[in-house]
């Protein structure tokens, strides 16, 4: 009965996309948007020699259902160490930890000043309209925290597009449903965008229990999670040469925490994330010289909650942060740039005595040189924080052509990163405190690499090839000390080294479509001096595999768009005992279609994950998913 | 690795040599006999527990045997092992769940589920009797269908317990809440599993038991402390006779620090305090003329046991980080360190077993 009711399923797709095939017109969301503005200025323009990976329009669309958190994992080197799907989310940049990565939100660092983390499974792809990732160490021009990486996110308002609205449903396996919506409102001097999205996922999806006798297959149980979101954002030209916007996000993420698969019982616990993040800005722009300010805040609030014990954590924090940016070319080959953020950040905890504050004032000096064959950059930040000095910090970077499409790129920088307010100032409750004596944890990056890019009008290739080399000193780690009290310490030297291997190919021959995009990365993550602990020095650090591979071939043909994905993530410690986890390959599939009518556009859209029934642990005894399908449709209004 | 660098450098010569004398410590033995097992808690929320064997034969410490054995976690936080006949129950406190295996190769026989936050276990007649915090009972389990088969009332926070003439006396700690206090022995009827009575003993958080030679009951009691109001009450050692439930004497040991473990020699006669919350000491008492005792060892244990044949004592240590792997040490009846072993995190409870 089962096996006949899946067949009708897949025969009823089948027909559904062979019609479309028939019906189909070639054009729409299969293009990428054109890049108008990038609002990560700084990273494209100052930081040379970096490795960037933009995540284009088209894949950002495909996969906008996902969270930035199942996303990375798919499409990037990134290590995404997730507890399951909605579960706690962080991000591993080169071999470094989370919160060594900078998360900037519309030129709006989002890091929690209480951890100096972001959980990803809270961000929804369909709200991002443009997505960079950089790798390496960055403090000079991204403040505190980027000693390994950053992820840059954005929305990309476009004049003059008309008026448009869409509205999406999906609903899938273990009772994931998802909705979202759109209405842009484009004229000739302003645009208004406001996005909506919601899910409910029950999450009880079934899965071979590997850590309990027997192995039996399951269902996760008190594992489910519900979202809502909203982005509204902004932007009018004021006169000629400038214009203003503003970008809002409310986030509110309800998620049940199931046990552990060795465990028996369930669970009460759940977690609340509450997410405020808001920015408005002030551009002008002339030939020579352009002045931006802008002014933006993060709001996070975090309850913790097990009914069982009685216990209840309340944790809030908040961010404002005021940048004013000036750049100004000279002789037409030197660019300067004066910036001076100043950043105030909160927060209050049960866990501290009374609520915290630290102030930060930073002014940056950028140079940029660009003279055929070269571009190269000089960047120098100073930081004060509550009135004390930061050692200075800099980058240096260089991209030099060396024939038609082929360029090398290095870049050198010095980093820091603060210790969070967790590691200052936790109360003395007996078993933990802070350390109000630590120090900024320091480390230099250093990479170069070979790039080839060719782009004629229908087909795009690129390639890489990185070598990079981090490390940072007084790693800030928590110990027990001779009081057994908890207490962190600036105590490791990390390394990182390690080579990224890219290859691309997207063609657009009429009406076929193909992408190939390949990804490799090696990482050694090491600890050095281990101090106190008793990891052996030279042993590659928690959840860092060595080895990640992705793979994407996609094929189009009119408005259908099919694409295969694969990775590999190799296999990884997860606990100082050496315990390890076993690699894993997962593969996906994404089937999408569009089917014009006369005031409306259809957009259909079907994918499988884990196609082939991994069983695969990203953490420890944390369950993940065996096979899971997913389908919906878009409706977009002209 | 290493054989790859000496290949390189020194040749086949030099690999052979390495190869047939190599006796790699990590490899388990195909029998686990004549040994001590070692339950290693993990980090808590991690599911990383463990159990290691410390095995005369060798001299060697083999770790994670559970997993090696049956290809899976043990769980999270294995507070305690014992070993009955041909069989060990590893009592996994955070899993809810006491994991059952074949006591020489340590493959797995059952998983015991059905009991809220275990704590420790004896067994009696073929029925186990678990200390279980998350209910505050004594959940018995009959040991031919590996379930639950009643639950008895006990006080708050069941810890360790002892039999005595099919008694069974249960020690009553605070559990998680130290806001909370208790100062009663629960005892139970072993040959009718019924609750006999809870007697009160006359001091805080009673947290282990152990039997002289005369058939004193040697009852430690950590006292109070309460982190919030920094409210202390002094710990002390109570002697209760197991007979007429009548306590004999009370030796206050110390006003402001909390043991937590105690053990007897072989012989009876000498009872070890020890693992203080922010105090370093293994201390010595003799039944015959207790009070505070006197210093045996001046060092910062986790965990501690007497193997109950040999006289020597097991000291587990865990390392400064608590998420790294700890250290076993092993010392003579007089103290003296024979050997020290790594061991896997937070290594707990000792099991003196299998002296074949």
């Amino acid at each position: 009965m089962e096996l006949n009711l899946k067949r009708k399923v897949c025969s009823v797709i089948m027909v559904l996309f062979s019609v479309l095939v028939v019906k189909a017109d070639i054009t729409d969301t299969l293009h990428a948007i054109p890049e108008l503005e990038i609002q990560a200025s700084r990273l494209n323009y100052y930081l040379i020699g970096a490795s960037v990976q933009k995540i284009d329009s088209i894949t950002l669309s495909n996969y906008e259902i996902l969270s930035l958190a199942e996303l990375l994992n798919q499409k990037s080197s990134l290590a995404v160490n997730s507890y399951g799907p909605g579960g706690l989310a962080g991000i591993s940049i080169r071999g470094g930890a989370a919160h060594h990565a900078s998360v900037i939100w519309n030129g709006i660092n989002i890091q929690s000043p209480m951890h100096g983390g972001v959980n990803f499974s809270t961000l929804p792809v369909c709200f991002v309209d443009e997505a960079q990732i950089q790798y390496g160490g960055a403090s000079t021009l991204f403040g505190s925290g980027n000693a390994t990486g950053s992820l840059h996110m954005a929305e990309n308002l476009v004049f003059n597009h008309g008026i448009q609205g869409e509205i999406s449903g999906f609903g899938g396996s273990a009772g994931n449903f998802i909705q979202s919506g759109r209405i842009l409102i484009s004229k000739k001097s302003w645009v208004s965008s406001l996005k909506f999205f919601t899910q409910q996922n029950k999450n009880n999806f079934r899965f071979q229990n590997t850590e309990k006798i027997n192995k039996p297959y399951e269902r996760l149980q008190h594992a489910g999670y519900k979202q809502l979101g909203i982005a509204q954002a902004n932007k009018m030209m004021i006169g000629k040469h400038a214009w203003i916007g503003t970008n809002v996000w409310l986030l509110d993420f309800h998620k049940d925490l199931p046990v552990l698969m060795s465990d028996n019982g369930t669970s009460e616990v759940t977690q609340n994330d509450r997410n405020i993040m808001y920015s408005a800005y002030y551009r002008y722009a002339v030939n020579r010289l352009q002045f931006k300010f802008q002014t933006g805040g993060f709001y996070n609030e975090v309850v913790y909650h097990d009914p069982e014990l009685e216990l209840s954590n309340n944790n809030h924090s908040f961010s404002l942060i005021n940048i004013a940016e000036l750049t100004s070319t000279f002789f037409h080959q030197v660019d300067i740039g004066i910036i001076l953020e100043q950043k105030h950040e909160k927060a209050r905890s049960g866990s501290y005595q009374e609520p915290v504050t630290r102030n930060i004032l930073s002014p940056i000096l950028s140079l940029r040189y660009h003279r055929k064959p070269i571009v190269t950059s000089l960047n120098i930040r100073k930081e004060f924080v509550d009135g004390k000095f930061i050692p200075l910090v800099f980058s240096a970077g260089l991209d030099l052509t060396l024939i038609k499409g082929f360029s090398l790129k290095s870049q050198i920088s010095k980093n820091y990163s603060l210790p969070t307010m967790n590691d200052l100032y936790w109360e003395n409750d007996g078993q933990v405190t802070g350390n109000p004596d630590l120090l900024p944890e320091t480390g230099w990056s250093y990479e170069g690499g070979l790039y080839f890019e060719q782009d004629n009008n229908n087909t795009m290739i690129h390639s890489s090839l990185v070598l990079f080399h981090n490390q940072i000193s007084d790693w800030i780690r928590w110990v027990q000390d001779s009081n057994k009290i908890w207490i962190p310490l600036n105590l490791k030297k990390g390394r990182s080294r390690g080579i990224e291997a890219v290859a691309g190919i997207r063609s657009n021959l009429q009406p076929f479509k193909y992408v190939l995009d390949a990804r490799y990365s090696f990482t050694r993550a090491v600890s050095l001096e281990a101090g106190e602990t008793q990891m052996t020095d030279g042993d590659q650090l928690l959840y860092v595999p060595k080895h990640k591979v992705n793979l994407t071939l996609g094929w189009g043909f009119g408005s259908i768009y099919m694409e295969y994905s694969q990775i590999f993530v190799s296999e990884r410690t997860f606990d100082n005992a050496q315990g390890t986890l076993e690699p894993y390959t997962l593969g996906n599939v994404l089937l999408k279609s569009g089917l014009p009518l006369k005031s409306i556009d259809l957009e259909f859209y079907f994918s499988a994950s884990n196609i082939w029934n991994t069983r695969y642990q990203v953490k420890h005894a944390y369950a993940m998913p065996l096979r899971q399908f997913m389908g919906g449709i878009k409706i977009l209004f002209k | 690795m290493i054989l790859k660098k000496l290949k390189s450098q020194f040749g086949f010569p030099a690999l052979f040599l390495i190869l047939i004398s190599c006796n790699d410590p990590a490899e388990s033995p195909a029998l686990y006999s004549n040994g001590v097992f070692i339950s290693c808690e993990g980090t808590f929320n991690a599911s990383n527990a463990s159990v290691s064997f410390y095995s005369y034969a060798t001299d060697s410490l083999y770790n994670n045997i559970f997993k090696t054995a049956n290809s899976r976690s043990l769980g999270d936080v294995a507070q305690s092992i014992t070993v009955y006949e041909n069989m060990a129950f590893i009592v996994v406190n955070n899993s809810n769940k006491i994991e059952v295996v074949n006591a020489s190769d340590f493959r797995e026989i059952a998983t015991i589920t059905e009991v809220s936050s275990p704590r420790y276990l004896v067994i009696s007649n073929d029925k186990a009797y678990v200390s279980c915090w998350g209910d505050h009972s004594i959940a018995i389990i009959d040991l031919k269908s590996y379930e639950v088969i009643k639950r008895i009332p006990a006080g708050i926070g069941p810890e360790k317990m002892i039999v005595y003439d099919n008694k069974l006396f249960v020690a009553n700690t605070n559990a998680y809440d130290y806001t909370l206090d208790d100062s009663t022995l629960t005892i139970i009827d072993m040959n009718r599993d019924e609750l006999l009575t809870n007697i009160n003993i006359g001091a805080y958080n009673p947290v282990d038991l152990e039997l002289d030679r005369l058939g004193n009951l040697w009852v430690l009691c950590r006292g109070r402390m309460n982190w919030d109001s920094f409210d202390q009450t002094p710990s002390y050692l109570v002697k209760v006779n197991p007979e007429d439930l009548k306590v004999l004497a009370s030796y206050e040991l110390f006003a402001d620090a909390h043991p937590a473990n105690l053990s007897i020699n072989p012989d009876r006669d000498r009872l070890l305090y020890g693992i203080f919350f922010l105090r370093s000491g293994i201390f010595e008492v003799s039944v015959d003329d207790p009070g505070q005792g006197e210093l045996f060892l001046d060092i910062f244990p986790y965990g501690f046991d007497i193997h109950q044949e040999k006289g020597e004592l097991f000291v587990t240590h865990a390392a400064a980080d608590f998420v790294s792997n700890g250290t076993l040490e092993r010392y003579s009846p007089e103290g003296n360190l024979l050997e020290s072993y790594t061991s896997g995190i937070n290594g707990n409870g000792i099991a003196v077993t299998i002296a074949e």
